[in-house]
């Protein structure tokens, strides 16, 4: 359902419609009482004043019964108004007096999107999603699509929409929200199949590990992927986020125990790039120089593009004494990996050990500047989840 | 898998599908527990062991309560904690107030949000030393009873009449206790221009002689801008959620600090000189420990400052007056990864004895303990992993130095921890509220060997240490650690040698420069062995640990030369001095045997 300033923002845009085929109606119809009120209507409108507006559509209404106009106009305010029910009615007459109102029938079909009527309203939204011209009635429309499809088997046109909507309005709160809850809808309906369908499976097990990962309960997380484990043996990921899982609990022993996972993953899944990246990294904080370097390689040589295992490289050849090497290195990984922090904190580290200071200096000011704009973002989403506002103080987007 | 299991985990995760849309939402709440604190903790599992004739060469004893050192921090409360003022815990002082040239120990105590307003309330504590192993509360004699969100504390005779004089921090106004050498204090804070806004939130300080005038000014740094106006509560966002607990917010999100320095105008009053010495230029940060000592070996102090969740800052002193932050180009600043951490602790020695002064900063977990060493300069590699000191990553840490209880010349380390979310006890977690202490023994090679289990109940019981203040308070050679437990009792860990290693214990006196002598650099040569060390206010996690120096030196039983580098710039040669006894160096070179051992 739309939220009511969703409806009556779209609609105070709207009434330049009203408006005008109210002064249409006006220039043509003759000076009686049904033209004083349709023009009064027109003033409500312009003024601001839905209210008011109501009642001169109603007194029109009282005065001419078959007035499709009138309906319209009153059905229209009257879904502003949260009057779902009341609006359908309204406009449903009015299509009823003339077949042809093409703004009747769109409200109609957002009123019945409103009031979980989807057979009804999708065929009509569907219409005049593709007709409307970009803009907010446009969009009013495709957000009621796409908040109506919840009992659609076929989850593909709505799909669509969503994404039409996320090409036409980039970054529209309210698109990114309802594209969401159909995200999330379809998460959970086909994890509940699962679960309804093949309970012992390991894939549930898997995914109750993902959930309860997801939620940082370490231990039930680990639990369901072994779990998993038990039921397939060389399900390939289950242990290398077992052994990730222990490295956040830090538990004692942990390293040993985060390995051993990792081992084991390596043993079905050779092609693993981050079970040797998250290797190399244990044995560097062993500072196992010799035991790291070999896995950095290896995890480089699998995944060119993990560009932590470039910077663990550079980091042993820096404490080997190969300074020259360690920074053809960083240079390869900022080169590709310009906004990679870390890359540009251990190549100042090396263009100082080198003397080389104003490099050094370079690389600090890129390092403390990806750091600021690091902190700037972190301080944006604590605004925006506690008052509302980024950190410059500007409001979020409507 | 059974099918009773099955049927209670289909139950538990499909209705957290079905029931709430928002918690099912992985990717949200992998957005949110990505912000979250990765920290954890094991389960204590630490088997205690005695130190019964331990192959340390010294054994330690918690002998806090047969001291009568009879005291309960409270901050807040002990099974939840609201705010992060509940978290901070307190720092605790070694200081010989009545210059008897024994140790005593002043407490600092902090409040709860649950108290009544009337009645009983928490209060620092001085507890004077009766030479028996036992102390006598003299608080109210003394004139230090006071209530309050109490932080951290540093002691230096800031008016040079020969008695040392005592800085506390407060969440509110700080403190300036004037020793009036009767054994009575008097609170000139506010007389002295140094209590500060009483909104602000004041934790590490220490006093320091940064333009070398002979007169001692004050460091004070500040933590967050918190006020019961702005608080949050728990929960409120997923920065303030761990391990699916609601628990207290804080410090990111929270809006960040700068520090104070105060210049002593010779006159009991101080002026706020922040701005102008270039301290004020850094913002925007969350202070905690500060540690004051010569790392370029310029003659002149330098400022470092573990700063929580945010860059580690390092002010260079100009020599003119103002200080420039380095922090990052000397690499100290970061984690050796560039990654920002939790910085508590502080604490400043020449572990392996190349004449530059190497830094240890404490973390929280999952980030260990930093170890920075001096390259010469003040140019700083982290050589934790090298040096064998990142073994322990599970534990939030705070207080901590180099001490050698063994007095084998090689300064080993110890810390004290203890998280920060009590909630943890209520649910079945690997991550435990109360935490063990560290030991960790130097191997002389540069390298470190962790001996917690081999020191025993004393460094492995789990505790909730906050500050920690090394010194020998029973004068018998060996530095021993009293440690301030949020919302416990202290622990006086009682060091007592087993070997035969020798050992000098100096207390410089100053005369041009500042009579505490704080910013003192000496150089202690026996045999084969030099070492240096220097006389330091604050330091450790908002603590004060003894203004003495104390060398081991092996089995050398005599010390060939001690070079004292006063702050005034004089330079004083002391020869052939018998081991194992305390000293007293006034400035210019006059040498007064204290005592020896008992």
């Amino acid at each position: 359902m739309q939220s009511g300033w969703m409806r009556r923002s779209t609609l105070l845009g709207f009434t330049a419609f009203l408006g005008a085929s109210c002064f249409l109606l006006g220039q043509s119809a003759p000076p009686d009482p049904l033209q004083q009120h349709m023009a009064m209507a027109e003033q409500s409108l312009r003024a601001g004043d839905l209210a008011g507006a109501e009642r001169e559509y109603r007194e029109i209404l009282k005065l001419d019964q078959e007035n499709s106009l009138a309906s319209t106009g009153l059905g229209i305010l009257l879904y502003g108004s949260g009057r779902t029910e009341e609006a359908s009615e309204t406009l449903q007459r009015a299509l009823s007096i003339d077949p042809g109102a093409k703004r009747a029938e769109l409200f109609l079909g957002l009123s019945e999107a409103d009031l979980r009527e989807c057979s009804k309203a999708i065929p009509i939204l569907s219409k005049y999603f593709e007709s409307e011209p970009t803009g907010k009635l446009q969009r009013l429309t495709g957000l009621a699509l796409l908040g109506c499809d919840a009992s659609a088997s076929d989850p593909l046109p709505t799909l669509q929409i969503a994404e039409r909507l996320k090409q036409l309005y980039p970054g529209d709160p309210d698109v990114l929200y309802e594209s969401a809850e159909l995200y999330t809808r379809l998460w959970s309906e086909s994890a509940s199949e699962l679960m309804a369908k093949h309970p012992d499976s390991y894939r549930v097990h898997q995914l109750a590990g993902e959930v309860y990962e997801a939620q940082n309960n370490y231990d039930q997380a680990i639990r369901e992927y072994s779990l998993a484990l038990q039921n397939n043996p060389k399900l390939p990921t289950m242990h290398y986020r077992i052994g990730q899982l222990y490295l956040h609990q830090g538990a004692e022993e942990v390293d040993e125990k985060a390995m051993n996972e990792f081992r084991q993953e390596k043993a079905i899944n050779p092609d693993s790039a981050v079970t040797d990246l998250a290797m190399a990294d244990i044995e560097m904080h062993r500072h196992n120089l010799e035991k790291a370097k070999p896995l950095y390689e290896e995890a480089a040589r699998l995944d060119p593009s993990l560009a932590d295992a470039g910077v663990g490289l550079a980091r042993i050849l820096f404490e080997e004494h190969e300074p020259e090497a360690a920074e053809r290195q960083l240079r390869a990984v900022v080169a590709e990996y310009p906004e990679n922090a870390e890359a540009h904190y251990v190549l100042m580290l090396v263009f100082r050990g080198e003397k080389k200071i104003q490099d050094a200096a370079t690389e600090m000011a890129t390092f403390n500047r990806l750091q600021t704009e690091k902190a700037q973002t972190f301080q944006s989403k604590m605004n925006a989840l506690m008052n509302g506002k980024l950190a410059t103080g500007e409001a979020l987007p409507k | 898998m059974s099918k009773d299991r099955h049927v209670d985990f289909s139950r538990n995760v499909h209705s957290q599908i079905i029931r709430n849309r928002l918690p099912s939402r992985r990717e949200f709440f992998r957005m949110a527990g990505s912000g979250l604190l990765w920290h954890a903790l094991p389960s204590t599992s630490l088997t205690a062991t005695k130190a019964l004739g331990s192959p340390l060469g010294y054994t330690l004893q918690d002998l806090a309560q047969e001291a009568h050192l009879d005291f309960l921090q409270v901050c807040g409360g002990d099974k939840s904690k609201k705010y992060i003022l509940e978290t901070t815990g307190s720092g605790v002082a070694f200081i010989d107030y009545d210059n008897d040239g024994w140790l005593d120990i002043f407490l600092v105590n902090s409040s709860s949000l649950d108290l009544p307003p009337s009645g009983d309330q928490p209060t620092n504590k001085l507890f004077h030393n009766n030479r028996d192993g036992t102390f006598t509360d003299v608080t109210a004699r003394a004139g230090l009873t006071r209530s309050g969100w109490g932080q951290g504390v540093c002691v230096g005779d800031y008016d040079n009449d020969g008695f040392d004089d005592i800085f506390v921090t407060y969440w509110g106004e700080d403190l300036l206790y004037h020793n009036n050498g009767d054994g009575t204090f008097t609170e000139v804070g506010r007389r002295a221009n140094v209590a500060g806004d009483p909104t602000r939130w004041s934790t590490g300080c220490a006093f320091l002689d940064y333009d070398r005038d002979g007169k001692l000014d004050l460091f004070v740094t500040h933590y967050v801008n918190f006020t019961m106006h702005n608080a949050i509560d728990p929960g409120t966002n997923p920065y303030c959620m761990f391990r699916g607990l609601a628990v207290n917010c804080g410090p990111r999100g929270l809006i960040g600090e700068t520090s104070t320095l105060y210049h002593n105008n010779g006159d009991g009053t101080f002026t706020d000189v922040s701005a102008q010495s270039g301290i004020l230029k850094q913002s925007n940060f969350y202070g905690l420990g500060v540690l004051v000592a010569d790392f370029d070996n310029d003659g002149w102090p330098d400022i470092y400052m573990a700063s929580d969740t945010t860059p580690a800052l390092l002010f260079m002193n100009n020599r003119n007056g103002t200080f420039r932050e380095e922090g990052l180009l000397r690499g100290v600043g970061f984690s050796v990864n560039g990654m920002t951490q939790a910085g508590m602790g502080v604490a400043a020695a020449d572990y392996d004895h190349d004449g530059w002064l190497d830094i240890l900063k404490t973390n929280f977990s999952d980030e260990g303990v930093d170890l920075f060493h001096n390259d010469g300069d003040a140019i700083f590699t982290n050589v934790t992993g090298p040096a064998g000191l990142g073994l322990e990553t599970h534990l939030v840490c705070w207080g901590c130095g180099f001490f050698d209880p063994d007095n084998d010349g090689n300064v080993d380390i110890l810390y004290v921890s203890g998280h920060v979310y009590p909630e943890l006890q209520r649910i079945h977690s690997d991550t435990s509220y109360r935490e063990p202490r560290v030991l960790y023994r130097n191997l002389g090679n540069g390298r470190f060997e962790e001996v917690s289990q081999l020191a025993g109940v004393a460094i492995t019981t789990p505790s909730t240490g906050r500050g920690a203040a090394f010194g020998d308070f029973d004068n018998d050679g060996c530095v021993d650690v009293v440690i301030n437990n949020q919302n416990a009792a202290p622990s006086l860990l009682k060091t007592t040698r087993q070997n035969s290693n020798h050992w000098i214990n100096i207390k410089l006196v100053g005369a041009r420069s500042n009579r505490s002598a704080i910013g003192a650099r000496v150089k202690c040569v026996s045999g084969s062995l030099s070492q240096i060390d220097e006389v330091r206010s604050g330091g450790s996690y908002i603590s004060q640990s003894d203004l003495r120096i104390h060398f081991g030196v092996g089995a050398n039983s005599k010390i060939d030369v001690l070079e004292i580098r006063w702050p005034s710039g004089a330079i004083d040669h002391l020869r052939d001095i018998q081991a194992d006894q305390f000293i007293r160096v006034l400035e210019g070179g006059t040498l007064t045997t204290v005592h020896a051992t008992k």
